[in-house]
């Protein structure tokens, strides 16, 4: 091997390892660096793919366009019920914050968000929302959509990395987008989390670590739990298909509640924790 | 140089496209590794200390596109709670690197034969190092999730993948060889070299 050669792999070498010493807050900073570099280009990407295939192109007839929109009204009319409800569900949580003497005031909005582009990634689902931190996007905030006839809010995902202006999300179906979750009517409560690799058009979900003794009914709903006031509780996550007892703990195989196939707009839970400060700040001295 | 320039700017076109690649559903969802094909026709068409380069720069950019490492402090509490051990982030920035680096390096090494005209090996080993690739991303995966886990449907996977790069290499490798030869490159063997001692 040449000197030159010998100089570049003991360079490439000490490069590599540089990488490795990289603590999370560094990693994130440059991943958000590149891929605001990289998403001009995949906005525009998006755009061409829309127009070749058709996406943003109106076909419809009248009649369809009419029974669109009384669909569409009666989403919104559902929306703006949950949404209602979310806001007396809060404002009963700070109430019990006050109570409690908790120096935190939560509030959560609904940031509506397109999905830009799916990842390709092997062993990730996730995908692109045009949506970032700059829209109130934070890392962890759930990703839902109303399902179902009485429009529930099920969840769809959760924010992996929040950049400025878009936000890398998890499926609900990958291994990493875990959720506390509890089975409805029983106190059986575990981390629901997806499967490493499926192929299936509808990946199932796994609820682990469910008590050995637990006993679950299948098409039981499954929905999330939390009471560390970091995640809202009672979102729809799926139904039970399966229940297998085990050892030392037992699981539950979940449907999710969402077809993950069919999404072209999806909602991000913003939620945002403000700390008070405990007592007023003194006076400056004149 | 010019050359170079256009490789990169190739590759960061692999970047932008790859997403657009849709999977092919009854392929065992396997798509064209759009990054990794164009990575290993540089890397066979480079010398190799600016492959090593490039290397870096693909497996860099890979994985600030790419990685995900989160752990959600709502699950870290919850699995406290049901006797549960919390979860790992999940990965390691700059493994990507370390992994075109290796792999490029097992391409570079059959240059020879590129340089002559014979694609069929490279077009072989581009399936192969696609293979490769896969194989120790998801074992890497395996072992930072800490659990070991082969179901059949992840071979599947991964050689049907492996297939699609194979059939897409010859493309990537005739459009190289037409930059080269825009850009007045020639492409040159510089790794092990036969000697003829002299007997007298």
């Amino acid at each position: 091997m040449r000197r030159f050669n010998l100089i570049a792999l003991a360079a490439f070498i000490g490069a590599l390892v540089w990488v490795f010493t990289f603590d999370s807050a560094a990693t994130r900073n440059i991943q958000n660096r590149v891929s605001s570099i990289f998403a001009p280009f995949k906005r525009t990407g998006a755009g061409v793919q829309d127009a070749v295939t058709g996406a943003n192109e109106e076909k419809r007839t009248p009649d369809e366009l009419r029974a669109l929109n009384e669909k569409l009204s009666i989403e919104n009319a559902e929306l703006k019920i949950y949404r209602d409800e979310a806001r007396k569900f809060h404002a009963e949580v700070n109430r019990l914050n006050a109570l409690l003497k908790f120096d935190q005031r939560t509030e959560l909005a609904l940031i509506p968000a397109k999905i830009i582009v799916r990842k390709t990634s092997a062993w990730y689902r996730g995908a692109t929302i045009d949506k970032g931190s700059r829209h109130g996007v934070q890392d962890g905030s759930p990703i839902i959509l109303p399902t179902g006839p009485e429009g529930r809010a099920s969840l769809v995902g959760r924010v992996a990395r929040a950049g400025d202006n878009e936000s890398e999300i998890l499926f609900i179906t990958d291994e990493l987008c875990k959720v506390a979750g509890q089975v409805e009517g029983t106190n059986e409560r575990g981390i629901l989390e997806g499967v490493r690799v499926s192929t299936a058009r509808r990946p199932e979900l796994r609820l682990r670590f469910l008590a050995k003794d637990a006993a679950v009914q299948k098409s039981r709903r499954v929905y999330s739990w939390d009471d560390t006031n970091r995640f809202p509780p009672g979102l729809m996550l799926g139904t039970v298909v399966d229940f297998r007892p085990g050892d030392a703990s037992s699981e539950a195989i979940v449907e999710p509640a969402v077809n993950l196939d069919e999404l072209p707009y999806v909602f991000v839970m913003e939620q945002k924790v403000e700390e008070k400060p405990a007592s007023p700040p003194a006076a400056p001295p004149r | 140089m010019i050359f170079v320039l256009l490789l990169f700017i190739l590759t960061a076109l692999g970047f932008v496209i790859q997403d657009f690649i849709p999977a092919i559903e009854w392929a065992w969802h396997a798509r064209i590794f759009a990054v990794p094909v164009i990575f290993f026709a540089c890397a066979i068409s480079l010398p190799f200390s600016v492959m090593l380069l490039f290397a870096f720069a693909t497996g860099f950019a890979w994985d600030a596109l790419n990685h995900v490492a989160i752990v959600y402090p709502d699950v870290v509490h919850a699995a406290l709670e049901v006797d549960a051990v919390p979860p790992g982030s999940g990965g390691a920035f700059g493994f990507s690197i370390f992994l075109y680096a290796l792999l490029g390096s097992l391409m570079h090494g059959i240059r020879p034969l590129f340089r002559r005209g014979r694609w069929e090996l490279p077009v072989l080993m581009t399936g192969a190092g696609t293979f490769l690739l896969l194989t120790l991303e998801y074992l890497f995966v395996n072992f930072r999730r800490a659990g070991f886990s082969f179901p059949v449907e992840v071979w599947h996977h991964i050689a049907a993948t492996a297939v699609l790069s194979m059939i897409v290499a010859p493309f990537v490798f005739f459009l190289i060889d037409r930059l080269a030869k825009l850009s007045g490159y020639s492409i040159r063997y510089e790794g092990l070299a036969y000697r003829r001692w002299s007997t007298s």
